[in-house]
């Protein structure tokens, strides 16, 4: 490049500082989320990794069967460093000798540290056979301040045993204290694990499940040792398989793993484009202004690599020194990320690392978007014949009535400044069509974000108010019927119903699915099937059901329930937000599980009735070994969305900030390009006022119009987004509430009327001299 | 306030323009003293740099002298601000200039309507009036784009005109068009003259300043010479 165009390239930067500024920010923007979400995803998964590899945490996991008889074939395949056996209960808990609740008790072998899912014990020390001691994991723990020295009570059919707390643990199985992969969704309030030795075990817990964990050597081909572990399992007639993929902690947290890899490639991308497209518009009318001088230099012998180095080293300049202070930002950001989510969620291992790579591509990417948008102008200036030095700029737009005058033809009689209004739309293509996609960049922006927030809400509302309709649930002990009778004697309770919930494994030709089966009374009014009615003989199951085993309306599936099994066909499927569950009715498998199997009361209470009072008096009663407040659940759900809302605002003002640079550069773009004859009108009596309405009115009306497809593609990539994070776990349909909509689509006109600053500014300082002298000299 | 003049009537006191070019100064005007009376056709020449531009800039309020009162109309400039100004522009002149400057996606009875409606009613019919008057009644839904130089420039007089301004400044007018179409400029420009318009025309060619009833010759941002012209010479034997 030419020495003296170097020295241009300032004080053009200088001339257009606020659209520059305009630009930079958001580039900076989209690199700093970038290596933010960047760095988070990757700081996460290694943090996980490191807690996975230092506790051991399975890589297999398989329940029932003959699992000695696997334990000693495992042991036996190559690729395989540990095999653990372990027993397993839920048993529930009483904290504080009122406060029960669910429980699950854990084995761990004699000396307290079990080979496959160690325990990182972060508090006290473990337990260990013969000391009537446990340990508590840390999530119960924390909820309820115990700690070593305190003392937990575990109830067997009925009876209550206390338990010194010998420790406080964190284990890899329970960073997200999920009870199973269809129970997802706990609180602590009503969940717990604790770990015991095999005597404690013993004692509480007559029936256990027994388990084999396994986990591989490093660098073992896991997909080939699933496969095989599952063929041996198979042999030895397990009832369920878990992948460490599938198991419920993990499956839970990849899911907000993959979100942060989601993000860091979605977001940026809306930046850096709407950077490119602001840069693209500025870059256009400098050169556009610059032709003549642009093609005497050409005339005089300067070459066209000159030419074309020069403009894109203006834009380069500027996305690249955004990109490094977006670095700067985003870098701290992604490690602060890391520890405030680790921390949040109590991952016991946190990494934070600084990635070469993040750097490296957030570079690129901030010269890509500079490149890409400055390429397009530059090879126009470069192609500006010597011939094109003589002629002036002919003003953009050529003539015609608007599109909205030929559809609506009343709109011709309207003031001829405001039909200038309505052309001015389309006057300038590229103009037009930067705004628009500008509009729908940022409302895609918004309301992938706010979709997010709304489909959370309205799912966790579907789930805990129109499919669980019950208030609580009772886990008892002793004959459920008499259990219900004085149940529906405490004041404030409206009704009860027995219920069974226990595990299952389905099967359909190859395919099988462990989950839960739910049986009710036919006619419940503890939980909505929608359209359809629990059958006599058959099953509602969760819509994930059809993909997982294959199977649709009318096709018999085998369902195990422990040692026995039922055959059955699936009569309906619905859709529900959380889990894919099996649901039939009572009378259909009571005879195959047995009434011991009906160990918890569903129930709901009168309006009046205090939800801290009836969890009080029912649990009060004798017979009621836990108690799971359906209320203080969804409230724990709602308050996690909190994070979430803040995860909202900084987007909402992230994508005024996008639309508005980008609004900013095209309004003051018009105004610049248009000076002539701008400066024409004002000088024969139209206030500067009144040109700052009719060009306002321009890209407000351009904005509004644009709000349409900006709502349709911003829906539609909310959809993709949600739509990839659902599995059997959740069903992340999207669900945006309209008044999201309206407050979006608002929010972009106010940051549409915010950046009409520029051109208003502009047109007030029409230097009506200058624009007279440059285009008469 | 139109004071005790007629309209039309421009009146310079002691008018000079000084800008500054970083640590120099640029005489544009010096103490230029001139009465313009209703109606006349005056023409301002001289080369670049003269300072003619800077005069009539000043009369159209585009640029406030550095010393000096300018008055148009009765009314003082230097006390014209904000609405008063926009006042001033919509109803006491009118501008045309070398380039156009049309509003392309307006159609040329459009162009000057915007401009009507900012002066009365009926804005469309004396859109269309001027632009017959100006001999574009078949030209009235021909956007710029498909119109010659020479039209364009009529639409521009046409919208000067149809506020019926007293003062009509015009710079360099035919400075882009050639000479059929610049003596046609010319002779539009002639017309409002006769029908009593002031015109201040500014232009570096002697030949077209022969048309004139006045010729103010510009030197060096001083009134070098300032000399009527008898015999105005018809626009039809204008040639450059």
């Amino acid at each position: 490049m030419v020495s003296v165009l170097r020295n241009a390239i300032p004080r053009d930067l200088a001339r257009h500082r606020w659209q520059y500024v305009a630009i930079a920010a958001t580039v900076a923007i989209g690199v700093a989320l970038f290596a933010a979400s960047s760095d988070a995803f990757t700081n996460l998964k290694v943090s996980y990794a490191r807690t996975y590899d230092r506790l051991a945490f399975a890589d297999f996991a398989v329940t029932g069967g003959d699992i000695a008889g696997f334990v000693d074939q495992a042991r036996a395949v190559d690729g395989i460093a540990e095999v653990a056996e372990r027993r397993r209960a839920d048993v529930p808990i009483r904290i504080g000798g009122d406060h029960s609740l669910l429980g699950r008790v854990s084995e761990i072998p004699d000396d307290g540290q079990p080979s496959v899912d160690r325990l990182d014990i972060i508090e006290g020390s473990t337990a260990t056979a013969g000391s009537g001691a446990v340990v508590l994991e840390r999530h119960l723990a924390d909820h309820f301040g115990l700690g070593p020295g305190d003392v937990v009570e575990l109830n067997t059919a009925g009876e209550w045993s206390q338990f010194d707390v010998a420790g406080v643990a964190a284990s890899a199985e329970y960073i997200w204290p999920a009870r199973s992969r269809q129970d997802i969704l706990t609180s602590p309030d009503d969940f717990g694990v604790v770990f015991a030795p095999p005597d404690v075990v013993d004692r509480v817990a007559p029936d256990p499940e027994h388990q084999a964990l396994v986990t591989y050597e490093t660098g073992a081909d896991a997909a080939t040792l699933d496969a095989r572990l599952r063929a041996l399992a198979d042999q030895v007639g397990a009832s369920s398989v878990e992948l460490r993929a599938d198991q419920p902690s993990n499956a839970a947290l990849q899911e907000d793993v993959s979100g942060f890899g989601e993000i860091s490639f979605l977001f940026p991308v809306l930046f850096l484009g709407s950077a490119a497209m602001a840069t693209f518009v500025l870059q256009g009318r400098l050169i556009r202004s610059q032709r003549a001088q642009i093609a005497t230099l050409r005339a005089n012998g300067l070459s066209t690599t000159s030419v074309v180095t020069h403009h894109l080293a203006e834009g380069i300049v500027v996305t690249t020194v955004a990109g490094v202070a977006g670095l700067a930002v985003g870098l701290p950001l992604g490690r602060i990320v890391t520890g405030v989510y680790t921390d949040a969620i109590s991952v016991p291992d946190t990494v934070t690392r600084f990635h070469w790579s993040t750097v490296v591509v957030g570079l690129l990417l901030s010269v890509l978007t500079g490149l890409v948008a400055t390429a397009a102008p530059a090879i126009a200036a470069a192609r500006t014949t010597p011939g094109d030095a003589l002629r002036a700029e002919v003003p953009t737009g050529a003539g015609g009535r608007s599109l909205v005058e030929r559809v609506i033809p009343p709109l011709r009689a309207l003031p001829a400044r405001w039909r200038m209004t309505l052309r001015g739309i389309g006057r300038n293509k590229r103009r037009t069509a930067t705004t628009g996609i500008g509009v729908v960049l940022a409302l895609t922006l918004i309301l992938a974000s706010w979709g997010m927030v709304d489909t959370v809400d309205i799912l966790l509302e579907r789930q805990f108010q129109q499919v669980q309709l019950q208030d609580a649930q009772l886990v008892v002990s002793g004959p459920y019927e008499s259990a219900i009778a004085d149940v529906q004697q405490v004041p404030g309770v409206d009704r009860v119903e027995p219920v069974v919930d226990v595990p299952v494994t389905l099967r359909f030709e190859d395919a099988s699915y462990a989950t839960e089966l739910i049986a009710l009374e036919q006619d419940t009014q503890m939980h909505s099937f929608g359209s359809a009615t629990l059958p006599s003989d058959g099953f509602v199951a969760g819509r994930s059901l059809a993909s997982e085993l294959g199977v649709t309306t009318g096709d018999v599936v085998v369902a195990e329930l422990g040692s026995t099994s039922v055959s059955a066909p699936i009569v309906a499927f619905v859709d529900e937000p959380l889990g894919t569950l099996v649901y039939t009715s009572l009378s259909a498998v009571e005879s195959t599980v047995g009434p011991s199997a009906i160990d918890s009361l569903l129930v709901t209470f009168t309006p009046d009735a205090d939800p801290s009072a009836m969890r009080e008096n029912l649990s009060a009663l004798g017979f009621v070994v836990a108690y799971v407040d359906s209320r203080s659940l969804y409230d724990t759900a709602r308050g996690l969305l909190s994070l979430f809302y803040a995860f909202v605002g900084v987007m909402l003002a992230f994508g005024g900030v996008m639309a508005f640079a980008l609004l900013f550069n095209t309004a003051s773009v018009n105004a610049s390009e248009r000076a002539p004859e701008l400066a024409a009108l004002q000088l024969n009596g139209v206030s500067s006022g009144q040109l700052s309405r009719l060009l306002a009115g321009e890209t407000m009306l351009l904005t509004v119009l644009s709000l349409i497809p900006g709502l349709l593609v911003g829906y539609w990539v909310s959809a993709q987004l949600m739509g990839s994070f659902s599995s059997d776990l959740f069903d992340f349909g999207l669900q945006i509430r309209g008044s999201t909509l309206v407050l979006s689509a608002l929010a972009i006109v106010a940051v549409a009327a915010l950046a009409q600053w520029s051109m208003v500014r502009a047109v007030a300082r029409l230097d009506i001299a200058r624009v007279v002298r440059e285009r008469s000299s | 306030m139109t004071g005790n003049l007629d309209p039309g009537t421009i009146v310079m006191d002691h008018v000079s323009k000084t800008y500054r070019r970083g640590p120099s100064e640029v005489h544009a005007l010096r103490d230029v003293s001139l009465r313009i009376e209703p109606g006349e056709f005056v023409v301002l020449l001289g080369p670049s740099g003269s300072g003619k531009t800077t005069l009539l800039n000043v009369l159209g309020t585009i640029e406030p002298p550095s010393a000096g009162t300018v008055t148009v109309s009765g009314l003082p400039l230097a006390e014209q601000r904000g609405g008063d100004l926009t006042d001033y522009r919509r109803r006491q002149v009118g501008f045309v200039f070398q380039f156009f400057n049309l509003v392309p996606t307006l159609t040329a009875s459009e162009n000057v309507e915007v401009i009507a409606e900012l002066v009365g009613a009926d804005a469309e019919q004396r859109a269309v009036d001027a632009l017959e008057r100006v001999g574009l009644g078949d030209r009235l839904d021909h956007f710029p784009a498909q119109l010659s130089g020479g039209e364009q420039q009529r639409v521009a007089i046409a919208r000067a005109l149809v506020k019926d301004a007293p003062v009509l400044l015009t710079d360099e007018p035919t400075g882009s068009l050639d000479l059929d179409s610049g003596r046609q400029i010319l002779g539009l420009l002639r017309q409002a003259a006769d029908a009593g318009h002031t015109l201040v025309l500014v232009t570096h060619n002697s030949a077209i300043a022969r048309i004139a009833d006045r010729i103010i010759e510009l030197g060096d941002g001083e009134v070098r010479d300032d000399r009527r012209v008898d015999s105005p010479l018809p626009v039809e034997e204008v040639a450059w």
